[in-house]
């Protein structure tokens, strides 16, 4: 496996990285990466970062992360002519193993040049801070959100109906957008339905409040409820392993969690009737 | 102005410390339900409501593009619907602007905002600051008030008691108005033992936190007949902008409420505004305001703010009559309720605090920090 040709651009990314190590970049990590680089100018490496110092041994050593890509996109990301978060999402880049570890990795390193590439001008470093924002809310349900909420925890899923044109709001609101008159009657619909338009979701967005954040990929879900027709759909989730079977017009039904707290996380997910 | 633009009604909630056992949908309905049985008006294609406007924050309703949240009570589904995220008082400028264009004839104005909802208030207030420069060291909305009142203190003989006087008598006109919140009587000494916040600014200087939705029908004049028998018309609309950054500004001297005042009565024709109005109603986030922004509406005599306390000369000239922001309102919504209660005094619709013949108001509205943003509107009926 370390059989490099010792003189491409790539064994020289690696074989100067302890020579570019940013002393602030490596504080309080201790973690190996592993690399994978494939093609003529490929090989494999692991960056050992402990005690603020950095190793790069030839193989992998025990990586608790370990990247996999060409020698040719290796050499693009590292000269900041490829994003590796583009990289990534577009499936040249792979990542097994922590992949939150990568994160502080791009500040490792100090720029690398490739060699005879002349005198590199080096840019005033501009400061990026880093924030988290943090607002502790109450949020009111309601008489309407509210009835809908405590349903839930009797595992009943209530929609409203508008007096005018008889459709049914999931989850209920105030009133009716298209008729502007209050809902007032409530009616139980499903709990089983059918997938009406399932996505699959390969990025998870942390709640801005809590900052808790989700396993991905996910199933983001229309079911269309027993009871509802048309548009009267409910937004929720699939169960993640019957993602592949994930088809218009499947029935499904709802799982519910062990605790319920009336929120509409009180269903865990939705997931596939086996026929 | 080439058709008038008449309030045909208005409408707002009780205000409460904390509407826990309502969403601020609930609370907006019950306005806009108000209006609806007032006036008579639907969002019929035709004949009906042409155009909503809505006044929210994101930051208060933890969630970006506020108004998504309030299409459906609004009407503003397949409709023309608008979000201001100022003042509130703002949308009857943005109303009056959409009517005399001609695009439309009857405009929903509407602002909710729930102050209970976030833990605090100054925090929500401490993310209107940058993050790089002012956030850091500290700055909300009371801070800089803090900053304010200290050098407007300093600039026009406003001490502790003056401002405990204030507090008094603005408690003392609330308890005539059902829908303040803070109607519970105070003394003097009360408010000048009460916490400092930000010297001088102690807890009773403050405006109290609140919950609550206010809305108008605006309409055409020659549309106005259909929804009320006592229309009242804006005559003047001004607003100004002052620097956001603090240091930037004289602080002690309210540059922008002058030129905001300014524009509203050059376009008014207003040239005397000490003896222009017979209700005044002014945006008092804080006890040292009501008598800075007195003299920047050039309704006293500049830097003459702690005799006009001293001789409370503000019953007989009915500054405040509702108890004003200091009793209650939050924020957004300060300036747009100011507007409100002018507009039942000049309807004959203010019930125990109404002013006898009431023919023409002023109302003021204030946003940002250490009054940044000021609006002013005058008001008139026939």
């Amino acid at each position: 496996m370390s059989e490099h040709n010792k003189n491409s651009l790539v064994a020289d990314i690696f074989g100067t990285m302890e020579s570019r190590v940013n002393p602030d970049g490596i504080k309080g990590i201790t973690a190996n990466y592993g690399y994978v680089i494939q093609g003529p100018d490929g090989g494999t490496w692991t960056v050992c970062v402990a005690d603020g110092k950095v190793t790069v041994r030839e193989g992998l050593v025990d990586p608790h992360v370990t990247t996999t890509c060409t020698d040719e996109d290796w050499v693009a990301i590292t000269l900041g002519e490829l994003d590796g978060m583009t990289a990534f999402s577009s499936g040249k880049l792979k990542v097994e193993g922590d992949m939150g570890l990568l994160i502080a990795a791009a500040r490792f390193f100090k720029k690398y040049a490739a060699p005879g590439a002349g005198p590199q001008e080096t840019p005033e470093e501009l400061i990026v801070l880093k924030q988290v924002l943090s607002l502790d809310q109450t949020f009111s349900t309601g008489p309407v959100m509210g009835r809908f909420l405590n349903a839930l925890k009797e595992k009943k899923i209530l929609a409203n109906k508008c007096p005018e044109c008889k459709r049914l709001q999931i989850p209920p609101r105030e009133v009716c957008a298209e008729c502007v008159v209050r809902c007032e009657e409530f009616v139980e619909i499903g709990p089983e339905g059918v997938i009406s338009t399932p996505d699959v979701v390969y990025y998870a967005s942390p709640d801005p409040l809590t900052a808790e954040t989700r396993e991905t990929p996910y199933c983001s879900c229309h079911f269309l409820l027993d009871g509802c027709k048309g548009h009267e759909t409910m937004w929720h989730e699939l169960k993640a392993s019957d993602i592949p079977r994930a088809k218009r017009g499947v029935r499904v039904r709802p799982v519910w969690n062990d605790t319920l707290k009336g929120c509409v996380t009180d269903i865990k997910y939705f997931e596939i009737i086996n026929a | 102005m080439d058709r008038k633009v008449g309030i045909c009604a208005v409408a707002q909630t009780h205000f409460q410390r904390n509407k826990w056992d309502q969403r601020f949908q609930n609370m907006a309905l019950e306005v806009l339900e108000s209006l609806q049985q007032q006036t008579g008006v639907d969002f019929s294609e035709d004949k009906g409501i042409d155009m909503s406007i809505s006044c929210s924050d994101d930051m208060f309703d933890a969630r970006t593009i506020s108004d998504n949240g309030l299409t459906d009570v609004l009407g503003g589904h397949f409709r023309c619907e608008e979000k201001i995220a100022q003042e509130g008082i703002q949308a009857l400028y943005y109303g009056l602007a959409a009517i005399r264009s001609g695009h439309a004839d009857v405009v929903l104005l509407l602002g909710h905002c729930k102050e209970s909802q976030g833990k605090s208030r100054n925090r929500v207030t401490h993310l209107a600051f940058d993050p790089f420069y002012t956030r850091p060291v500290g700055l909300d909305f009371c801070v800089g008030a803090g900053l304010q009142a200290q050098a407007y203190g300093e600039k026009s003989g406003i001490t502790d008691d003056h401002l405990a006087k204030i507090v008094v008598r603005a408690r003392k006109m609330a308890a005539n108005n059902p829908n303040q919140p803070d109607t519970q009587q105070v003394t003097a000494e009360e408010v000048m033992a009460s916490a400092f916040l930000a010297d001088p600014i102690r807890t009773l200087h403050a405006y109290p936190v609140s919950d609550g939705a206010v809305g108008m029908i605006l309409a055409a004049e020659d549309r106005v007949r259909e929804f009320t028998d006592t229309p009242v018309w804006i005559t003047g609309v001004g607003n100004s902008m002052d620097s956001f950054f603090l240091g930037d500004r004289d602080l002690a001297s309210s540059v922008a409420l002058k030129a905001a005042a300014g524009r509203a009565y050059k376009r008014a024709g207003i040239r005397d505004p000490k003896s222009a109005f017979d209700v005044k109603e002014v945006c008092d986030q804080y006890a040292y305001q009501l008598p800075m922004w007195m003299e920047g509406l050039g309704l006293i005599q500049e830097g003459r703010g702690a005799r006009w306390v001293d001789d409370q000369e503000w019953d007989k000239t009915n500054v405040n009559i509702s108890g004003g922001m200091l009793a209650g309102n939050p924020l957004l919504l300060g300036g747009f309720v100011r507007a409100a209660e002018a507009a039942l005094q000049l309807k004959g619709e203010a019930g125990s605090r109404q002013v006898k013949n009431a023919r023409t108001a002023l109302a003021h509205g204030v946003m940002g920090p250490a009054g940044q943003f000021h609006s002013v509107v005058t008001l008139e009926r026939d």
